[in-house]
C-alpha cells in the first residue's frame, strides 16, 4: 500500500524537480548576466581613465573628490564639461588637459585663471603626477596612471 | 562608482528546495519513513551553505556563479548516488570533502602561477610518470587499464595527469613562440596520448588530445597548423581503429549496439532504453530501473539521470555545463596575464570536452569511451580533479577580482 503511495508521490514530484531546477538555471542565468553587464560598464569607464585629479583646496564640499581624467578632458563648472568642478571661480570653459603622445598636457583657456604648482599658466604645459593643478580657487592634485598599462585602452580608442 | 554584486540566496533557496524534497522522497521508498535520509539530505544543503558562505568570506571575489553551478552539479550526481547506493553517495560526500580543501589549496597556490614555470619539468616528468606508473602497477576495470590499487584505496592517476598537462600547456604556449621551440611540448603530447590508446583508456586520450588542439589554437591562432593537427588526430585515430581492436569493437558497437547485445552493445543498449523509458519527464525519482545499467554510478550517471529524471532535466544539466564553461571564458578573457588565462581557458575546455565525451557516449551521438562526468559522476580520483580545476578557474576570478577593485579604488569606487 505505502509503496503505491510513493509511486504516486513519486510521479508527481517529477513536475516540482523540472520547475525547481529550471527556475535555479534560470536565475543563476540573468543574474549573473546582469552582474556581468555591471561589471563590465563600471570597469569599462574606469579603463577610460588615464589618471585623476583629487581636490585638495577649496571650497569644503568638493574637497577630496576624485575626478577620473580621460584622454580628452574640458574643465569647467557647466554640466556638459568632462571634469565638472561646481564652483563660481571656475570658467565654464577652463581649461583642456588633453594626451597626445603620451604626454597630458594642461592648456588654459581664455586667459583663465589656471596655475601649476602655484604658477599661473599661460600656455600648454604637461603635468605630472604629483603636480598642483588650480582652477580658480580650486586647487587639485594630479595622478596620471604609468603608461604601459594605458597602452592598450589607447590601441581600442 | 560602485559595483554591487548581486546576491546569490535565490539560487541556495531553491538548491534547498531541489535537495530535501529530493531526500526527504528517497526517505519514504522503503514503505517506512527513513529519518536517516532526511538527515543526509539536510547534511547536503548545509554542506552546501556553508561552503558558499566560507568561500564567499575568506575570497572576496571568487566566482560565486562557477561555484553555484558546480554545486547544483554535484547535488544531483549525490542525490543519484544516493538513490543508487547510499554508501556510494557517502563515499562520494567524503571525496568532495576532500576535493573542496584540494580546491582551496589550488585557489592559494595559484596566486603564485608566476612561478609553476620554474617545475615545467618536473610537471612533465610526473605527468609521464602518472600515465605510465598504470602500465606497470595497473589493474583493468571495464576493458581499460587505468587503476592503481593502494590497497586501502584505488586511484586513477590519468585524472591527475591530465590537470598537469594542462598546466604544462600553459607554459608552454607562454613562453614559446617560434614553431620549432613548441617541438619538446608536441612530443610530450603524442606521448601522453599514445600512453594513454595503449592503456585502453581511450576517453582520457580523446580528452587530452581535445584539449592540447582547443588550447594550441586559442593560444596561438594559426588557423592552418590546427587544422594540420586535427588531421592528424583524425590519423591517429583511424590508425589505432586499424591497429588495436579494442577501439575497432568501440566503433562497431557504435554504430549498431542492437546486433551486438549479448555482449559489446549491452551497455549503450541499456543507457538508450533507460533514457527512452524516461521520456522527456522521466519516471520518476525512484521508479526506473537503473540496476541492468553497467557503470550506472560513474560513466553512465547521465543514463540514470534521464530515466527517473527525465530528459528535459538532463538537457538544464546540459545548459548548467554551459553556464559554467560561459563563465570560465569569461574569467579566462580577464585574466591579466596569458599564462593564467590558458590555464583557465584549458581548465573549461577540458571540463566542457569531458562532459561532451561522456554524454555524447550515453546518447550514442560518438564512440563510447569511458570517462567520468565532472562532478556528477561517482569516483574520488574524478571529483578531486574536478574540484582541483574548479580551484584554478576560482583562483584566477580571485585574482581579476583583486586588480579590478584595485583600479576601482584608485578612482575612489568601490566594490561591494
Amino acid at each position: 500500500m505505502s509503496s503505491e503511495i510513493y509511486q504516486t508521490v513519486a510521479f508527481g514530484m517529477r513536475y516540482w524537480f523540472i520547475l525547481i531546477i529550471g527556475l535555479m538555471l534560470l536565475t543563476l542565468i540573468l543574474v549573473s548576466r546582469s552582474e556581468y553587464r555591471e561589471r563590465k560598464a563600471v570597469m569599462g569607464e574606469v579603463g577610460q581613465y588615464i589618471g585623476y585629479l583629487e581636490i585638495i583646496g577649496g571650497a569644503d564640499d568638493v574637497l577630496g573628490e576624485r575626478i577620473g581624467i580621460m584622454k580628452e578632458n574640458l574643465v569647467g563648472n557647466s554640466r556638459s564639461a568632462d571634469i565638472v568642478i561646481a564652483d563660481p571661480s571656475v570658467h565654464k570653459n577652463h581649461a583642456m588637459i588633453n594626451r597626445k603622445k603620451g604626454r597630458v598636457m594642461l592648456i588654459p583657456l581664455n586667459g583663465s585663471d589656471t596655475k601649476i604648482n602655484g604658477r599661473k599658466a599661460t600656455h600648454p604645459h604637461e603635468i605630472f603626477t604629483g603636480d598642483t593643478v588650480s582652477f580658480g580657487e580650486i586647487e587639485a592634485s594630479v595622478y596620471i596612471k604609468p603608461q604601459e598599462e594605458e597602452e592598450p585602452h589607447d590601441d581600442q580608442a | 562608482m560602485t559595483i554591487k554584486r548581486k546576491g546569490a540566496t535565490s539560487i541556495l533557496f531553491l538548491q534547498l528546495l531541489f535537495i530535501l524534497p529530493a531526500f526527504g522522497l528517497l526517505s519514504l521508498r522503503d514503505g517506512k519513513f527513513d529519518i536517516m535520509t532526511l538527515v543526509a539530505g539536510g547534511v547536503l544543503v548545509f554542506y552546501n551553505l556553508f561552503q558558499y558562505n566560507m568561500m564567499k568570506v575568506s575570497f572576496k571575489h571568487i566566482d560565486r556563479f562557477v561555484l553555484l553551478a558546480a554545486q547544483f552539479l554535484w547535488s544531483l550526481g549525490l542525490v543519484v548516488l544516493y538513490r543508487l547506493d547510499p554508501e556510494l553517495a557517502l563515499k562520494q560526500f567524503v571525496c568532495l570533502l576532500i576535493g573542496t580543501l584540494a580546491m582551496i589549496v589550488m585557489m592559494v597556490l595559484i596566486r603564485r602561477s608566476r612561478d609553476f614555470g620554474r617545475l615545467n619539468w618536473v610537471f612533465m616528468g610526473l605527468t609521464l610518470l602518472l600515465l605510465a606508473s598504470t602500465l606497470v602497477l595497473g589493474r583493468t576495470t571495464g576493458g581499460a587499464k587505468n587503476w592503481i590499487d593502494l590497497g586501502f584505496i584505488s586511484v586513477q592517476p590519468s585524472e591527475f595527469a591530465k590537470i598537469l598537462f594542462i598546466v604544462v600547456s600553459a607554459y608552454f604556449l607562454t613562453t614559446r613562440d617560434k614553431l620549432v621551440s613548441f617541438i619538446p611540448y608536441m612530443f610530450f603530447t603524442a606521448v601522453c596520448v599514445m600512453l594513454l590508446v595503449v592503456e585502453k583508456d581511450l576517453g582520457a586520450a580523446l580528452l587530452i588530445s581535445g584539449t592540447f588542439l582547443i588550447m594550441f589554437y586559442a593560444a596561438t591562432g594559426r588557423t592552418w597548423l590546427t587544422l594540420l593537427g586535427v588531421g592528424i588526430l583524425g590519423g591517429g585515430a583511424f590508425a589505432s581503429y586499424k591497429l588495436f581492436s579494442h577501439v575497432r569493437t568501440r566503433v562497431e558497437v557504435w554504430q549498431d549496439p542492437w546486433s551486438v547485445y549479448q555482449d559489446g552493445g549491452y551497455q549503450i543498449v541499456q543507457g538508450l532504453m533507460a533514457l527512452a523509458s524516461g521520456g522527456l519527464l522521466g519516471v520518476g525519482l525512484g521508479r526506473g530501473m537503473p540496476e541492468v545499467i553497467p557503470v550506472r554510478s560513474s560513466d553512465y550517471i547521465f543514463a540514470v539521470i534521464g530515466e527517473e529524471f527525465g530528459i528535459i532535466i538532463g538537457i538544464f544539466v546540459i545548459i548548467f555545463y554551459l553556464v559554467f564553461i560561459v563563465r570560465g571564458i569569461l574569467i579566462a578573457l580577464d585574466a591579466r596575464s596569458t599564462y593564467d588565462a590558458l590555464l583557465v581557458f584549458g581548465c573549461t575546455a577540458m571540463l566542457s570536452l569531458q562532459s561532451f565525451i561522456i554524454i555524447g557516449g550515453v546518447i550514442k551521438l560518438i564512440p563510447l569511451t569511458g570517462i567520468t562526468m565532472p562532478f556528477v559522476s561517482y569516483g574520488g580520483s574524478s571529483i578531486l580533479a574536478s574540484m582541483i580545476q574548479l580551484g584554478i578557474i576560482e583562483g584566477v576570478a580571485v585574482k581579476n577580482g583583486k586588480a579590478d577593485e584595485a583600479a576601482l579604488e584608485m578612482m575612489g569606487g568601490e566594490m561591494r
